[in-house]
């Protein structure tokens, strides 16, 4: 049996190091890696079933082509690559490049992603996506306000004296986070969960308050109005690094705790209790998720959250940050999140970056010059992922072409002509950075590639030859199509830092080069005015919302869909991934949604019932479970389920961008709920 | 201070980590990866979730519970066919699969839920603490994957665990709980609904409830053996005529019945192996003999010494039925059960033999007030009474029988017919109370 350090590349906070042992060419087991600060205990349910996704026999190991049938049926690499050849030159000639769609999503991380854009250009071109579907409205906040999306290192939370969950639930979406607040807490610090649900995270706190969904920003705006009204701010801090106190505070100074308990919905005295806990010069980390700001409100929602770690003065000190993303490890990136999101128009002519992801559906449809013709989906789900599933779909099915790369026969590979076998992240060696712990980490090959597959970056390269390219000409763009040539352009990457190299990485895991530590220590901020800006004239005029945090109301009341649908992530999955598998299925073997009590009662719905969920956009039929943790008047329906589980949130929502970064606004998702005869 | 699990509640977020761990490491990976182990998988690890409704009244914690490898072992004790023994050097206790023959007592008798019953082989399985890992010097995989470190495998103390929602027997389980600093749960909205309205009125607890009345064998059992005994007694002591075709084809019959209930049933000759420390043991072997001596008696009444003989065996059985129940130490609340066999419903039926009004008015006036008195306590706590079964149950185990006696007396056998449903209900309840 040999081990291998290696990483867990998901769209996850916790990026856990782990061990990975391999017996006769097959991964048997998944262990700890104590070297990585941020995760020494070990993966989560999802890594540790990495042994099961590994060997399953579910997987898409050869190029599937589905016949008139509508099945799919096994063909040679050689086959599909000069169907795929032929449909390109096709596409190309009669209606150029751009009449292709790359869409790419967040399935794995990796520098050797990179290599599907040269591809492209290589091709001469095609259409992108812009925007996220996750957190940029949060990252633009952030970046409008400190300049930059870094924060202190995970374990530097154990020194904090109150910890602020703030529609994040670590428990479920980053385990490790909680080995860090428990450290806190046993050590005297208190805990307050802001979240409409009553998380796994929020068990031990102190104070749970249960906003509507949407108002954050209005309990945030009455407490920092209360920390102003009452002096219980840090005056020096404000006074030597923030721009636009004097604006924030005159514009604040309507926003009463009674006003934002009637609004959110709060008991005042709860909300009295948190501005009275705030009101204390000690470290405050504040936890903000990534949920609250999926709302047309989102990025203005975090704007208003950051105001209280810059009044309290809990910004680059010990135990004290605003902990929302840190890429710092992200240091092979010219340009990071969220600006990378939406590099300006024009920035490279061959690429026509035109659809928001967002509004897939609505966006593909409305290409014109060329029209969208095929598309490329590489390390996404789109149908269940992205808003608006029945646009998708319409949008999907009006194309000549689809091609899906995949591991699994995923909703949207189902829709595909053509699903092309991907790699797995113990296939190919790649490197990866994390949004919360601050290590480069090197993922090695350790396996051969299962049954037919090849790696994306040989996909391309075979294509590139079918398509007619000369191998000098390929090579400009991609690598040879092996390993050593890839660990080559990796060991390339690596030279430009120091502090890294191939053997420090292939032992374990290494602190990214110039990490600070507590970030912000030195109060230097990359704003326009080098201040933390409360007043942000580039908020207006790029996004054109208020220069200064605001609360807006949410343009979603109807009376004939009353309830708010909450898609939030549980520990079993990442967004659609890891659900197929049996270790995993065990605990969730179908959707359920969850009501209140309170809302059970009213409609005469009892536990274990089926209901319909909908509105003007789809419907969804599931158990339904009771619970006195749900705020009433909201319907939680977890992210990623797949269509044989029951389907996806996604049936439901609207492709609806936020307020800035260009996110995508699930969120504002409203839904009506009916009791189903049986 | 030995070797065991150190579980801290604070930390524990119910990951399920553990119980994924536990899988990969004890299954093999060709089984995890086919369906077919999905269909009758039995994980050993499991969570619990105290207060899984979320009600704002009570903190919501879980527990992660495998085997505790208890100093004083109930599944090794009890087993009837010793199929559980101590490792020597980790203090682990094994269960042994070839010696295994699926009777399920062990399931009944962990308060921690320890040994899972696997249908689709007939046999227990279980924990075995990792005991390939610990040769090693490595932890339990359960413990070794704890991404909180809630769970760990470390030097203990043996003390009771007092804490809420944990059953402490005092069979030393090698575990030490580290209990809630903040037992209140987080300050928050009251609800304006009682946990106890809510699960009246939306179901919430019917969903996962579990009762031993699935096992209908050891039900029918466990009720005619008392009519056996007293038939017997009551043809030994007072002639009262006995069948003996049916008197032996019945005994048979349940013989057979209770082989029914065995996962293993070729195996069932090791079910009297643990005589020395199992009563149920004891009841397979009384039975064995009461069997034989009881009819050859009923042949042969006028071999006083058998009869006494198959009457000691007799009541031998009946005392250790309700033994075995009585290790049952997870739900029963009442020390004293009205369908208890020996006590109260061997005596019932003798009477009805013998036609003695007297003890029969006796027994049944002593089994009414222990039903009754249960069907207050459910109240009390807010469990389920059973309106419809406790209405049949009087109805024909206490008023028609009463009705019978007093205008027809003893001379008809419809008053046995009515106290035996009666009992059949009685004793269908205790097993759904198990």
């Amino acid at each position: 049996m040999s081990e291998f350090s290696t990483a867990c590349p998901r769209n996850c906070y916790s990026t856990c190091s782990f061990k990975a042992k391999v017996e006769n060419g097959k991964l048997v087991a998944v262990e700890p890696h104590s070297a990585n600060l941020a995760t020494a205990e070990g993966p989560c349910i999802k890594g540790l079933s990495y042994v099961e996704r590994a060997n399953s026999k579910d997987r898409i190991t050869q190029p599937l082509l589905k016949n008139e049938q509508g099945d799919f049926v096994p063909i040679s690499w050689e086959e599909a690559l000069q169907l795929l050849a032929n449909k390109l030159k096709y596409l190309k000639e009669t209606f150029g490049a751009k009449s292709v769609l790359f869409y790419e999503s967040s399935g794995m991380s990796g520098l050797t992603n990179g290599f599907s854009s040269k591809f492209w250009e290589l091709f001469g071109g095609a259409t992108t996506t812009y925007g996220n579907l996750c957190w940029p409205a949060g990252l633009e906040a952030v970046r409008l306000t400190l300049g930059e999306n870094k924060h202190n290192v995970p374990w530097d939370l154990e020194h904090a004296k109150l910890i602020i969950l703030w529609g994040k639930n670590p428990a479920e979406t980053n385990i490790h986070q909680m080995v860090f607040i428990e450290k806190a807490q046993a050590k005297g610090a208190k805990l307050i969960v802001i979240d409409p649900r009553r998380t796994p995270s929020s068990e031990r706190a102190d104070l749970l308050i249960q906003p509507k969904p949407g108002t954050d920003a209005a309990i945030a705006l009455a407490i920092a109005n209360s920390l102003i009204q009452k002096k219980h701010y840090q005056q020096d801090f404000v006074d030597k690094f923030v721009l636009g106190f004097e604006e924030f505070k005159s514009s604040v100074a309507t926003w009463t705790l009674e006003k934002a308990a009637k609004i959110a919905d709060v008991p005042l005295e709860l909300l009295e209790e948190f501005a009275h806990d705030l009101a204390t010069d000690q470290a405050m980390t504040l936890i903000p998720g990534y949920g609250m700001q999926r709302f047309s409100n989102g990025g203005q929602t975090v704007r208003a959250l950051l105001s209280l770690s810059v009044l309290t003065g809990n910004i680059g000190k010990k135990g004290a940050c605003f902990h929302y993303a840190n890429l710092q490890s992200y240091v092979f990136d010219a340009t990071k999140e969220p600006e990378s999101y939406y590099p300006e128009i024009g920035a490279n002519k061959l690429f026509r970056r035109s659809i928001s992801k967002a509004r897939l559906g609505s966006d593909m449809l409305a290409q014109k010059d060329p029209p969208i013709k095929m598309i490329w989906v590489e390390r996404g789900n789109p149908i269940t992922q992205n808003p608006d599933t029945q646009l998708s779909l319409e949008a999907f099915r009006k194309l000549e072409f689809r091609v899906v790369v995949e591991q699994f026969l995923t909703d949207t590979a189902r829709e595909a002509d053509l699903i092309l076998p991907a790699k797995n992240m113990f296939e190919q060696s790649d490197i990866i950075g994390s949004y919360w712990n601050p290590y480069v980490q090197l993922m090695p090959k350790i396996l051969e590639n299962a049954g037919n597959v090849k790696t994306e970056a040989q996909i391309y390269y075979a294509l590139a030859l079918t398509l007619g390219y000369s191998e000098n000409e390929i090579q400009k763009y991609l690598p040879e199509p092996n390993n050593q040539a890839i660990e080559r352009y990796l060991n390339e990457q690596l030279k430009q830092h120091k502090s890294l190299n191939w053997e420090a990485l292939k032992k374990q895991p290494v602190l990214a080069p110039g990490l600070e530590l507590i970030a912000f220590a030195d109060k230097k901020f990359k704003t326009p005015s080098g201040k933390i800006e409360l007043f942000s004239h580039e908020a207006e005029l790029k996004w054109k919302v208020s220069a200064l945090p605001s609360f807006d109301q949410l343009m979603n009341q109807t009376e004939q869909y009353p309830f708010y649908l909450l898609s939030p992530n549980t520990k079993n999955r990442i967004h659609s991934q890891f659900g197929n598998l049996k270790l995993i299925k065990q605990f969730a073997p179908e959707a359920t949604c969850v009501i209140s009590a309170e809302d059970a009662l009213e409609k005469g719905i009892q536990q274990g019932d089926s209901l319909r969920i909908f509105n003007e956009k789809g419907s969804l039929e599931t158990k339904v479970s009771i619970s006195f943790g749900i705020k009433k008047g909201c319907v939680v329906y977890y992210n990623g389920w797949w269509f044989s589980e029951g389907g996806s949130p996604n049936v439901l929502s609207t492709g609806k961008e936020t307020d800035m970064g260009h996110g995508t606004a699930f969120h504002d998702t409203k839904v009506q709920i009916e009791k189903r005869n049986r | 201070m030995k070797k065991g699990f150190l579980f801290d509640i604070n930390k524990c977020v119910a990951c399920q980590a553990c119980v994924v761990a536990c899988q990969i490491e004890n299954v093999a990976l060709e089984e995890l990866v086919s369906n077919e182990y999905w269909k009758q998988q039995v994980p050993w690890r499991s969570i619990t979730t105290q207060n899984e409704f979320q009600h704002p009244e009570l903190p919501v914690f879980n527990f992660s519970m495998a085997c505790n490898h208890c100093e004083d072992a109930p599944c090794m004790r009890n087993c009837p066919a010793l199929a559980y023994s101590r490792d020597s050097v980790f203090g682990a206790v094994i269960h042994h699969a070839d010696a295994c023959i699926g009777c399920r007592y062990c399931t009944w008798v962990c308060p921690y839920n320890a040994p899972k019953y696997n249908p689709s082989v007939g046999i227990i399985e279980k924990c075995t603490l990792c005991v390939q890992r610990l040769v090693d010097k490595r932890k339990p995989a359960c413990a070794s994957a704890c991404p909180t470190g809630a769970l760990d495998y470390e030097l203990i103390h043996l003390s009771p665990q007092i804490v809420d929602g944990f059953p402490e027997t005092g069979i030393q389980p090698k575990i030490q709980l580290i209990d809630l600093r903040n037992a209140a749960g987080p300050k928050m909205e009251k609800s304006t609904l009682q946990l106890s309205e809510a699960n009246q009125k939306l179901n919430l607890l019917k969903s996962n409830k579990k009762t031993l009345l699935h096992e209908w064998p050891l039900v029918i059992f466990t009720w005619m053996m008392p009519f056996f005994v007293s038939w017997f007694y009551a043809s030994y002591s007072k002639s009262v005529w006995v069948s003996i075709p049916w008197f032996a084809s019945g005994l048979f019959f349940l013989g057979l019945l209770s082989l029914l209930h065995l996962g293993r049933k070729v195996r069932a000759w090791r079910a009297i192996l643990n005589i020395r420390n199992s009563w149920l043991s004891r009841e397979i072997l009384a039975f064995s003999f009461f069997v034989p001596v009881s009819i050859l008696s009923v042949c042969f009444p006028k071999q006083n010494e058998l009869g006494l003989l198959a009457t000691l065996l007799g009541l031998l059985i009946l005392v250790s039925i309700d033994k075995v129940y009585r290790k049952i130490q997870s739900k029963e609340k009442t020390k004293y059960h009205s369908a208890d066999v020996l006590f109260f419903t061997v005596f019932l039926y003798v009477a009805v033999w013998v036609a003695n009004p007297w003890m029969f008015f006796a027994a049944l006036t002593l089994k009414a007030y222990l039903y009754f008195a249960r069907k207050v306590m459910f109240r009390k706590e807010g469990m389920d009474i059973r309106w419809i079964f406790s209405g049949l149950r009087i109805t024909f185990g206490f008023l028609v029988p009463t009705i019978l006696f007093f205008s027809l007396g003893f001379e008809n056998s419809y008053i046995f017919i009515f106290v035996l449903l009666g009992e059949l209900i009685d004793r269908a309840e205790f097993y759904m109370e198990l």
